[in-house]
């Protein structure tokens, strides 16, 4: 514990090894969206040609330049830049032009597939490595609105998930989670849904272990030791969102800013 | 044009996750269409191409639900994901703009979008 306390007591070290996560979660997706050529390339669902549509506005050396970041070489080449970016990152830290490749071409697949692919893991990438970028680039005196931003905008992410489910009636009868679990969608194990389908006690149960967790989330701040249990709790939470609903980009996204959550959380409360 | 683009979003995330279990399914002439992803093994935890995409089509499917639902069901055929969901639903057809295919989006309550050869129902 006390190794612990003294290496996140220094933000540097912190942001070093926040950077190399964020560089192991950018991989992940862009390895992903590589092996998904199919479905962007000429021809697959999102088609440049068909979602190009979109983009018929504006000056036409935007339009341009949109086809040439979104057609299918210029989509394989910003592809390549960033997963060259990220393994930059995983070896060597923060790098300040690497976290700003992560952030900008995370921002251009937002759009080129019309909205976050996968929840709010290009969400929290993107502002993770913005935020970085902005503790590496723009120097002692302006990083603490930077660690101030990821850590709220990282807090929130729990604390309106929970919000959202507190004030709906199914999430409190254990229904809503049943409905999750048996959508098609997610894959679930077979005996993971039938287990909660068939007990709906234990479901609400389960339904109000993850609100509590949301919820109580932003308190977390408020001791070291809690909120070293509650990044932990995080990580099995996240583990759990893979095995269960197949949700693998969750788990590196989020846990990646947990180094920083606990180096703020150590600063707050030692002040 | 900016106004279809996520920019502001990714700055301040609305971080609404899994407020209500709304998973609508789709069916075409007939049959079930389900964008399946093989078991889950440890490994697709650094891994997960398959399952990633077969979520990102059923977001496309969210996504066109909740455009059609806020225009007419004239223009439902001009939206880009309409045109999208065609290909997906056929990959046959090689020009969603002119071809027409029938498809339901629905769930065990409801039936939220129907379009056939007489035309698009909301």
């Amino acid at each position: 514990m006390r190794e612990l306390l003294s290496l996140f007591s220094n933000m540097d070290s912190a942001v070093a090894l926040s950077a190399r996560l964020l560089g192991l979660s950018a991989f992940v997706q862009t390895a992903e969206y590589l092996a998904m050529a199919k479905l962007w390339r000429r021809e697959g669902v999102w088609d440049w040609n068909i979602v190009k549509e979109d983009f018929n506005y504006g000056p036409w050396p935007l339009r341009r330049a949109f086809d040439f970041f979104f057609d299918d070489a210029g989509f394989l080449t910003l592809l390549i830049l960033r997963l060259l970016a990220a393994i930059a990152l995983v070896a060597a830290g923060a790098i300040p032009m690497c976290l700003m490749v992560i952030a900008a071409s995370t921002l251009l697949i937002v759009w080129r597939f019309r909205g976050t692919f996968n929840g709010g893991s290009d969400s929290i990438t993107f502002l993770h490595a913005l935020c970085l970028w902005g503790i590496q680039g723009f120097g002692v005196k302006y990083a603490a609105i930077f660690y101030f931003y990821l850590s709220v905008q990282a807090m929130l992410s729990y604390f309106v998930a929970g919000i959202v489910k507190v004030r709906e009636q199914t999430w409190w009868t254990g229904e809503a989670l049943v409905g999750f679990l048996s959508a098609q969608r997610y894959a679930v194990p077979p005996s993971v849904s039938h287990f909660f389908g068939g007990h709906l006690t234990l479901s609400r149960l389960a339904s109000g272990v993850v609100i509590f967790y949301e919820l109580t989330f932003p308190l977390a701040f408020l001791n070291a030791r809690i909120l070293l249990g509650y990044l932990f709790l995080g990580i099995l939470f996240h583990l759990a969102n893979y095995f269960v609903l197949g949700l693998n980009r969750f788990f590196f996204s989020w846990t990646a800013t947990y180094p920083v959550l606990f180096a703020v959380g150590l600063k707050l409360t030692a002040n | 044009m900016w106004s279809k683009l996520p920019f502001l979003t990714l700055f301040f995330p609305s971080w609404r996750f899994f407020s209500k279990a709304f998973c609508p399914q789709l069916r075409s002439e007939g049959r079930e269409i389900t964008f399946s992803s093989p078991r889950r093994k440890w490994w697709n935890l650094f891994f997960n191409s398959e399952g990633n995409r077969a979520l990102a089509q059923w977001d496309l499917v969210d996504r066109f639900l909740v455009e059609a639902q806020s225009c007419s069901p004239g223009e439902v055929e001009n939206l880009t994901t309409y045109k999208m969901l065609v290909r997906l639903v056929e990959p046959s057809k090689q020009c969603p703009e002119t071809e027409k295919i029938s498809f339901q989006i629905y769930d065990h309550e409801h039936l939220y979008f129907e379009t056939t050869s007489s035309g698009v129902h909301l």
